[in-house]
This record gives structure tokens, sequence and C-alpha cells, in this order.
């Protein structure tokens, strides 16, 4: 084992493509804090996050021999679980729509939080939470990819499939709908 | 109040290198506003407590992960799933019942050398049913 953390991402993904689940594992702690911040950031603390962040590496196991290595194993990871987390989200959105008017639901996209209510009881880490929660899935995409990730704006770009141009304009528009929420808080 | 051009270029200054004019003039416009610069830093502030937020999923995650994937390739000590047992039962006693039904059909094909509603069913008119009908409406009376 003590070998194996040693060894690159390329080699580990061989050894495992051989049947070495130790090989395995350790590609799994090498990028699980990467992995849970993109879900975490995506879908909130929640349950989903991790069956999202289990089922990401899940995926990347049974396709290890398609992976060639063109990116980054960390990016391709990212990519992997930006679109299961963008799923899990629709999938949330379609069966709320059941509940809600249609409409209704949007109204609680960008609401912000009054000062005095529950946020004032919450630490940072869940009142960052909560107001990423608040966005809409997409600018909440190029939000976690840029700002908690710390990719550049053409890989998030890339990741995310968009133009430069959509992802520099919805980061403008999330940075003003975060500081909306987040400023009162601050105070 | 700050220029809302001004305040654009802020905020794009923050993800991509803006070109030479805009990059002076939002450095003109961030010396000349004092209100501009409080935004500028309540934003880096934003970005901040954003990007340095931690986070993690529980203890054991790997494990947790190593172990659905040994499941997937040791199918036998996976705990079977109620509904895919229910259905692959429900298949077999389809199945035999279909089997059954036929059987049925081609024995009563062979003895009777036809198939009908008849043949199937029995006919309500046979001797036997007479007699028992006879014998029944006598005990009522």
């Amino acid at each position: 084992m003590k070998d194996l953390l040693g060894l690159g991402d390329l080699e580990l993904i061989e050894l495992s493509r051989k049947g070495d689940d130790q090989a395995f594992g350790v590609i799994i702690s090498r990028y699980e804090h990467q992995i849970a911040r993109t879900v975490i950031g995506m879908l909130g603390d929640t349950e989903e996050a991790e069956d999202v962040g289990q089922e990401t590496f899940i995926r990347f196991f049974r396709s290890l021999d398609k992976f060639r290595g063109d990116s980054a194993l960390g990016t391709y990871l990212t990519r992997i679980a930006i679109n299961l987390s963008l799923n899990e989200l629709n999938k949330k959105k379609k069966t709320l729509s059941l509940f809600y008017k249609r409409g209704e639901d949007k109204l609680t996209m960008f609401d912000v939080p009054e000062p005095g209510d529950e946020f004032d009881r919450s630490d940072k880490k869940e009142i960052v939470d909560k107001a990423l929660q608040q966005l809409d899935h997409g600018f909440r995409s190029v939000i976690v990819l840029r700002l908690l990730e710390g990719y550049s704006t053409k890989d998030t770009a890339d990741i995310l499939n968009l133009p430069l141009g959509t992802v520099l304009s919805r980061l403008s528009r999330a940075q003003e709908k975060l500081k909306e929420i987040l400023i009162p808080l601050m105070q | 109040m700050v220029e809302k051009e001004n305040y654009y270029l802020l905020l794009r200054s923050f993800d991509e290198d803006l070109d030479a004019d805009n990059a002076e003039k939002l450095r003109d416009a961030l010396n000349s506003s004092e209100e501009l610069r409080a935004e500028q830093e309540r934003i880096l502030a934003i970005r901040n407590m954003i990007s340095s937020r931690k986070v993690s999923f529980k203890p054991g995650f790997r494990d947790r992960v190593l172990n659905r994937i040994s499941e997937e390739h040791h199918p036998q000590f996976i705990k079977p799933d109620f509904n895919q047992t229910f259905v692959n039962v429900f298949k077999k006693v389809a199945l035999t019942g279909v089997a059954a039904i036929v059987i049925l059909l081609l024995s009563i094909y062979y003895s009777s050398s036809r198939l009908g509603v008849d043949t199937i069913v029995g006919d309500p008119y046979s001797d036997e049913s007479l007699v028992s009908y006879l014998l029944y409406e006598n005990i009522d009376e």
C-alpha cells in the first residue's frame, strides 16, 4: 500500500485495470475530497451527494479501459461528478414540479433570506452551502468549478461543454446573486 | 452610486483578462470611486468565503465505494432484491401455467378430435347434467 501511494495516476489506473483493488483505493483517497467539493457544492451536504460521489468512482471504474489520459484524472472525475449532479438536480426538479404549481418553484431560486431567520444561527459553511443551493443549476455549476475547485474559466467551459462567453457571463451573474444573498448575512 | 459599466468591468476582472482599454478604465474608476473599491472588497470576501469552504464525505468513503465495486464483481454476495425475485418467480409460474394450458388443450383435442368451446368448458346439455338437473328439481319439490 505504501508503495502504491508514490505511484502516478496512470500507473494506478494500469494496476486497477489488472484487478488491483488497492490501487483503485489509492485513486479514491487521492480524489475523494475534490469530488466531495463538487458534489456537495452542487447538491448540498446530503445523502444524494454521498451517492453521487460513490457513483462517480464506480462509473470511472467501469470505464477504466476507456480512459486514455487525454485530460487529467481529476478533471475527468470532476466531469463525471458534475454531470451526475446535474442529472440528480434535474430529477429532483421534475419530482418537485409534480407537487408545486408551475413557476412556484422558481420563486425559491433567488429568494434572499431575511436577516434574523435561521441563517443567523448557521455557521459560515452552512451559510455558503445554503447560498449555493439558492443559485440556479447553471450558475451553481460554474461557481462550484471556478471558485470551489479553482479551475480556470477555460477548463470550466470545457468540463461543462459550454462556450467560454457563457461561462464568463454566468460567473458575473452568479457573483451578483451570491452578493445579494450573502452580504446581508455577513454584516 | 457605482456606475453600471464600471461595476460589470469589476465583476469581469475577477475571471478574465480585460483588454488594455478596459483594464485602464477600471483602474481609473477604482482610483476615483471609494464605493467601487468597497464593492471590490465585498466581492473578494465572498469569493474567499466560497473558495475556503472545507467539505468532505463521511469517514470510510473509500471503503464504501470499494464494497460496492466488489459487490458488482461478486454478485453472489449481493442480497436478493425482492422485486426482482418476485418478477423472476412470477415468470416461472406463468410459463408453467401456459405449458399446462397447452397440454390440457392438446389432450382435449386428441380425446374428442376437435377443439371448441363445448369440448373445453363441457356440454351443458350432456346426459349427466340433465340427470342432475332433474334430480335436484325433484328434491326441491
